[in-house]
């Protein structure tokens, strides 16, 4: 193969690594609602003392726990690998 | 001459940035569980103000969604769409529709067909209980995985339902827990565990709920989530 292909095979299987490209979207979308809860139950219920909107704050905090306890193993999971640096050696 | 240096240099760079790109691994264990704890943000389908056309969409949306997500399984299973497209798939999932589609469907049916009390904690339950019954089965005994499944479970739907009556959050807990850890424990060729463990519960708080309505008892609390920009 020449260099144009093996740039062309390279593209071609970055195209399919989906996990590498919905894992920002999978780790920061769980988090970012249940931001956008803690926000609401502020605004709506503690600055205007509306106690329905203590749901909005026990939600935020079920998904933020249980997206923290589920993402942070993941993350630590996905590594990069030295081969460049291992060939090196 | 300097044209062709600069190209090489971009080359040369290009080929470091995929190079380190390609060298990244994910696990697609891990990568399985959270993708069921992203599915909690789907939830902010109850932060949608009631408006004529949102509430339409409400409904096109999600079914569209599902249509769409129905065509590329179909596709998959057809053989135009290769396995290696999809990262995490089990072997079984090659033969047959992948979980993420039944979870899906489990999703969509929950929001538009059940009252967002009955919905809420059953979609949480898909989203952190079949996951954490995964890791615990990993880690101990099958038994006391589901134990451990069947307490995160009730804890669930006693928190969100905890602005009902004492002896109803008993109940819902106990029932709800129940469903959802038989939902994870049933096994069919052709039926997800992330569908049952969101269709059990949500149909046996269902059938209660009804049974009881028609005896003019009122079990259901008020709503958890309401829409953006105040009641």
């Amino acid at each position: 193969m020449n260099r144009k292909e093996i740039r062309q095979a390279q593209k071609l299987i970055l195209s399919r690594r989906l996990e590498l490209w919905l894992t920002p979207l999978l780790v920061l979308a769980p988090i970012i609602f249940a931001v956008v809860l803690f926000v609401e139950s502020f605004g709506q219920g503690v600055l205007q003392g509306v106690t329905l909107y203590d749901g909005e704050f026990l939600l935020g905090g079920i998904i933020l726990v249980g997206t923290l306890l589920f993402d942070i193993p993941f993350l630590r999971t996905v590594h990069f690998r030295r081969r460049q640096k291992k060939e090196n050696d | 001459m300097v044209r062709k240096q600069l190209k090489e240099r971009v080359d040369d760079y290009q080929d470091e940035i995929l190079e380190r790109l390609l060298a990244i691994e994910v696990d697609a264990h891990w990568f399985r569980r959270v993708f069921h704890t992203f599915a909690s943000c789907f939830l902010v389908f109850y932060l949608l103000p009631d408006e004529p056309w949102i509430d339409l969409a409400k409904f096109v949306v999600p079914v569209l969604i599902i249509i769409l997500v129905g065509i590329v399984e179909c596709r998959r299973l057809g053989g135009a769409l290769d396995h290696q497209y999809f990262f995490g798939l089990r072997y079984y999932e090659h033969h047959r529709p992948a979980s993420y589609f039944y979870f899906g469907v489990g999703l969509v049916v929950l929001l538009l067909a059940f009252p967002q009390q009955i919905a809420l904690p059953c979609i949480l339950c898909a989203c952190f209980v079949d996951p954490a019954i995964g890791e615990f089965r990993h880690r101990l005994r099958r038994n006391t995985a589901y134990v451990l499944g069947f307490l995160l479970s009730a804890s669930i739907f006693a928190m969100t339902w905890y602005q009902a009556q004492p002896w109803v959050v008993l109940c819902v807990s106990l029932i709800g827990a129940s469903g959802a850890v038989l939902g994870e424990r049933l096994k069919f060729q052709w039926l997800d565990d992330d569908l049952l463990i969101q269709l059990v519960p949500a149909i046996l708080l269902f059938i209660i709920w009804q049974g009881l309505s028609l005896l003019h008892i009122t079990i259901l609390p008020p709503i958890l989530l309401h829409p953006l920009g105040g009641v």
